[in-house]
Formats: structure tokens, C-alpha cells, sequence
């Protein structure tokens, strides 16, 4: 027992580490709150939906087309919609409300509102002596995790992760050693994107696909990323452990609801006793 | 004089929408009239908070503790339906004042975020408390509203009820905020260190206008639950409040009447249009992002000399 939830407890810590990474990344650049992330999640979903189901590619080539997609929507949605609200954050906010309205009107358009579920690529069970193991549940963790540490190595050991760094400290000294915002600002939002749409992607065989699913997302993003401080990258990944090793163990024993309100009511507490979060810069 | 004349205007606006679904006298109008003024008063409720410059997701959810509230007081408790009312504003008034002082020590974004995350534990609590809420069934054969021993099963008069609701609650919003209060609710959004400076309880004043806004949450609650007799979960999730900051930005988010005319112009949508429901919300979505780019101050800044658009920094 104690083995399989701390499984359950990676897969939802490793979950929500692509979550947080990619909405704190956008608020710490951008300062934008993304509502429209969730909806990011769900296009992940649906890409590998349209390419596994209906085009009858394999899942796991599928897997990183539909993190590309999703990056790529995110591109296009920082050029077109969200660029003039630099510096507005409430007008941003409803800005990225409205994204999030129109990407959900759309896949309601195209794919109804009913549940759509991808077959799952893997099956069985690993299993050492007395202890099971499921495999996708360790497919989805694992995958995840080599996702986290490549987009560490991405932010820490390239030239990008240095202009990425440097745009979110301080934009203006960033522009005058000529990085330009209008380059690295699109590709974060891309990025972020990427890690939302990976989410999706990597978890449709374990959920089902409905347009409603971005929320729930949006959920879980929010409050680790409140917890771990806006704007941090480390905060948000140790806080994903926090609240992915919490939310798994109250689940287990008790129920998903309960998981829920103690990770908002520790939030809660967190935020009261330091508001800019456990990491956060003041 | 621009004031006088705007008021006289609202009086007229507020008339002509009592006075055309009577005269008309279909049933569908006056639906169409009881939902706009549900609808409104939701979003003077968000519009409340943005005054103070803080947007709050979670009204909703004082909408629904304010609809279970009423629903389950007439109910099963029996008590009437005017206390019922009454205190479908006290009981989510209360807990929004119960919350405030903690949420309110954030401002901006943390604040959004967290009333985001309170919003959704409300209804998650309607869902999983089972034995009292009825879970995602509900609460069904909630009795008609009924003042003084008069039951208002006919739209009609719900209709008349809904909107003296409405009226009284912008009237009071309208009084409060041409006193004092508003003199210290604005400086408190433009320079709130000063305000402190000069011993105004910030922390006071912001809680009290949540508590407020809470209280008029919990009315269109009460309002929604006795209208369709049948409530559920979903009905007050995130996207309800979102509808409703929509009325605000589309009629215009500084002017009190601005939540009304947003209601007026876009809560009939999905019923006249019941089968393009999908398309309907890619264009709110599209409407709301043109709006944000060409015409931030809503439909009434158009009409209305142009004010400071008090929340772009």
C-alpha cells in the first residue's frame, strides 16, 4: 500500500510539476495570469485524440506533435491577443478569460461536449514480490519527469534559459544587452504551452477527454504555483511535490475532495503566514 | 447636471424593463426579464469588487450558499420565504466576512487566485456533502417565493419582485457610494497608503465592501433557486462568476448601471439562441476580446462623457 501511493503520489506530484512549470513561467515573464492554461492542457488532449483515434498514429510519436501544437497555439495567442496587455494585469486576466472561452466554444463546435477516451497504449502491471505497480501510472511519471529535467536544463545550461532568466528579472537591463522581448517573450509563452499541452497529452489515457477538463487543471496549477510563489521555478517544482505527495496520500485514505480543500486550506495558511508564497520573490 | 441625467435615465431604463414583458404578456419575455435581472444582480456583485480594484471569482459561489441556503431554510426548515431571502444575503455575508480578513491581506493577483480556489471548494462542499446538498442531484421541488401570504408562482409577478430587488440593491450601492463610503473607496484604490495614513482600516473597508458584495450574491441566489425551483451544483461554478464579470466589461465596468446594461444586452442570448449555445461562447469570447482592444470602457462609455478607467495602471 505504501509503495503504491507514493506511485500515485509521484504520477500527481510530476502532473502538477508540468502544470505549475509552464503557468508560473508565463506569470514570471509576462506577468500575465494565464486562465487560459487549463484550456492549453485540453488541447494537448484533444491533439492526441485526433492523431491516435482518428488519424491512427501511434501514441507515443502523437505525444510530442501534441505538446508541439499546443506550444505553437501558445505562440500565436501571445502574438495576436495577449501582446498589448504587457504590464495590465487584470486586462490581461480577462484577456487570457476570454482565450479560454473561445478555445473551449471551439472544441465544443468541433468535438461536442460528450467524453472522448484514447485506449491505452500500455497495460499490466510491474510487480516486485507483494507490491504492484501499474505501468502507465509509471509510463506518466516517468515521462514527466524527464519533461521536467529537460526544461531545467533548458532554463539553466542554454542561451536561451539565460535570456529566459535575465527577461524575467529585469526586462529593460535584459533589452539593453539585446535580448529582445519580442522574440523571448512568444517563445516563453510557447514553452509553457508546450509543458501544458505535454500534461494533457501524457495523461488522456489515464482521464477522459471533455472540454470541461482545462479547469480542473487550472485548479491544480493555481494552487501550487500560490504555494511555491507566482513567478518561482523552484518553488513551483518542490511545491508540486508538496501538494502532488499530500493530494495522493489524502485521496488514498480518504477522498479526492478532501485532498483538495487541506491543499487549499495549507495554501491558504502558507499565504497568510508569507504571502509571496513559499519562494517567492516579495 | 450629467448626473442627474444619468440617474434619471437608469430610473427610466429600470422602467421600461419592468413595464415591456408586462405589457407584451408572453411568458418567454418575461423569463427572458426574471433571468436578465438574476443575471444583473450576480453582476453588480462582481462590479462591487472591481470598484475596489479587486476582481473576485468566487461570487458565484456566495450565489449558490445563497441559493442552497434559501432552497433548504423554505424546505425542510419551513421558515418563509421573506426571512429566507433575508437571510440567503446574511449567511454568505457572514462567511465572505468570516474569509475576508484572511483573503483580503492579498491584493491583485494572489486575490484572484485564491477566491478562485475558495469559489471552487464551495461548490465542490454542494457536491460531495451529499446528505445535505444532494450532491450533483441537487435540491428539486424548492417552494415558489411568496411575500406577505401572496404567492408569486405567476412570472409575472416573480418578475415584479426580481426587479424591485434589483432596483433597491443599485439604489443602495448608489446612495452609499455618493457618500462617504465612496469617497473612501476610491482613495483607497488610487493611493491607499495615504488613506491609511490618515487613519482609514483598510483591511476594514475592503472586507466590508466583500461582505456587501457577498450579500447581494446570496439575493440572486435566493432569486434563482425560488425562479426555477430546481438548483445544482454546476449552476454556480467559476464560469457563472466569468459570465458575470462579462456583463460587467461589455456594459461597462466604472458605472454602476454598467453590470445591468451588460445583462440587458447579453443574458437573453442563450435563450433565444438555444441551438448555437457552442457558437454563442466563441463569440462572448471574440466579443470580449474586441472589447478589451477597441472599447475598454463597455458599451456606456460610449454613451457617458469618458471617465478614468480606474484599474489599467
Amino acid at each position: 500500500m505504501l509503495v503504491q501511493t507514493l506511485v500515485i503520489a509521484a504520477t500527481s506530484s510530476a502532473y502538477m510539476m508540468l502544470l505549475a512549470l509552464g503557468f508560473t513561467l508565463i506569470f514570471g515573464l509576462m506577468r500575465i495570469v494565464n486562465f487560459a492554461h487549463g484550456e492549453f492542457v485540453m488541447l494537448g488532449a484533444y491533439a492526441v485524440y485526433v492523431l491516435t483515434v482518428v488519424c491512427g498514429l501511434n501514441y507515443f510519436v502523437a505525444i510530442p506533435v501534441a505538446g508541439l501544437f499546443a506550444g505553437l497555439c501558445g505562440v500565436v495567442a501571445e502574438r495576436l491577443i495577449f501582446r498589448p496587455f504587457l504590464g495590465d494585469e487584470l486586462g490581461a486576466m480577462i484577456t487570457s478569460l476570454a482565450l479560454a472561452i473561445i478555445l473551449q466554444g471551439a472544441v465544443m463546435i468541433i468535438f461536442t461536449v460528450d467524453q472522448l477516451s484514447v485506449p491505452r497504449p500500455i497495460s499490466g502491471v510491474l510487480h516486485f514480490g507483494s507490491i504492484y505497480l501499474p505501468n502507465d501510472q509509471l509510463f506518466v511519471a516517468g515521462s514527466s519527469f524527464l519533461v521536467v529535467i529537460a526544461f531545467h536544463f533548458l532554463v539553466h545550461h542554454t542561451r536561451l534559459g539565460l535570456a529566459l532568466r535575465a527577461v524575467a528579472q529585469d526586462t529593460e537591463i535584459a533589452r539593453a544587452y539585446g535580448m529582445a522581448p519580442s522574440v523571448i517573450l512568444p517563445l516563453a509563452f510557447g514553452i509553457g504551452c508546450i509543458l501544458a499541452g505535454l500534461a494533457g497529452a501524457l495523461t488522456v489515457p489515464l482521464y477522459a477527454v471533455n472540454p470541461f477538463m482545462g479547469e480542473a487543471a487550472l485548479l491544480k496549477a493555481f494552487i501550487v504555483v500560490v504555494l511555491g510563489g507566482l513567478g518561482s521555478l523552484p518553488g513551483a517544482m518542490i511545491a508540486a511535490v508538496v501538494l502532488g505527495t499530500t493530494d495522493a496520500v489524502i485521496s488514498v485514505w480518504f477522498s479526492a475532495t478532501m485532498a483538495t480543500l487541506v491543499s487549499f486550506v495549507l495554501v491558504v495558511i502558507i499565504l497568510i503566514v508569507k504571502p509571496s508564497g513559499l519562494w517567492g520573490r516579495a | 447636471m450629467i448626473r442627474r441625467w444619468s440617474f434619471v435615465l437608469s430610473v427610466a431604463t429600470l422602467l421600461a424593463y419592468l413595464l415591456i414583458p408586462l405589457l407584451i404578456n408572453q411568458i418567454f419575455y418575461t423569463h427572458l426579464a426574471i433571468l436578465i435581472g438574476i443575471h444583473a444582480i450576480l453582476a453588480v456583485s462582481v462590479y462591487l469588487m472591481l470598484k475596489i480594484g479587486q476582481l473576485s471569482l468566487a461570487q458565484a459561489g456566495f450565489m449558490g450558499i445563497g441559493a442552497y441556503a434559501s432552497a433548504l431554510l423554505t424546505r425542510d426548515v419551513g421558515i418563509p420565504f421573506e426571512a429566507a431571502l433575508l437571510l440567503a444575503g446574511v449567511i454568505p455575508a457572514l462567511i465572505a466576512g468570516a474569509v475576508g480578513p484572511l483573503l483580503m491581506r492579498t491584493k491583485g493577483v494572489h486575490f484572484v487566485l485564491l477566491t478562485f480556489a475558495f469559489g471552487e471548494v464551495i461548490v465542490l462542499t454542494f457536491v460531495e456533502w451529499t446528505s445535505l446538498f444532494g450532491g450533483n442531484n441537487g435540491i428539486s421541488a424548492i417552494p415558489p417565493a411568496s411575500i406577505l401570504g401572496l404567492q408569486l408562482i405567476a412570472p409575472s409577478s416573480f418578475l415584479i419582485l426580481t426587479v424591485i430587488m434589483l432596483s433597491i440593491i443599485l439604489l443602495c450601492c448608489h446612495v452609499a457610494f455618493a457618500g462617504d463610503l465612496g469617497v473612501v473607496v476610491e482613495g483607497l484604490e488610487r493611493n491607499e497608503p495615504l488613506q491609511s495614513s490618515l487613519g482609514v482600516n483598510a483591511l476594514a473597508y475592503r472586507c466590508l465592501i466583500f461582505s456587501g458584495s457577498a450579500f447581494i450574491a446570496g439575493l440572486s441566489g435566493s432569486l434563482y433557486a425560488h425562479y426555477l425551483s430546481f438548483i445544482s451544483p454546476e449552476a454556480f461554478g467559476f464560469w457563472t462568476t466569468v459570465n458575470a464579470l462579462i456583463l460587467n466589461v461589455i456594459g461597462g465596468a466604472q458605472f454602476l448601471m454598467g453590470p445591468f446594461l451588460g445583462a440587458l444586452l447579453l443574458a437573453p442570448l442563450p435563450e433565444i439562441f438555444r441551438e448555437w449555445v457552442h457558437y454563442q461562447r466563441v463569440l462572448y469570447g471574440v466579443a470580449l476580446l474586441l472589447l478589451m482592444r477597441g472599447l475598454p470602457q463597455g458599451f456606456l462609455g460610449l454613451i457617458l462623457p469618458r471617465l478614468r478607467w480606474g484599474n489599467n495602471r
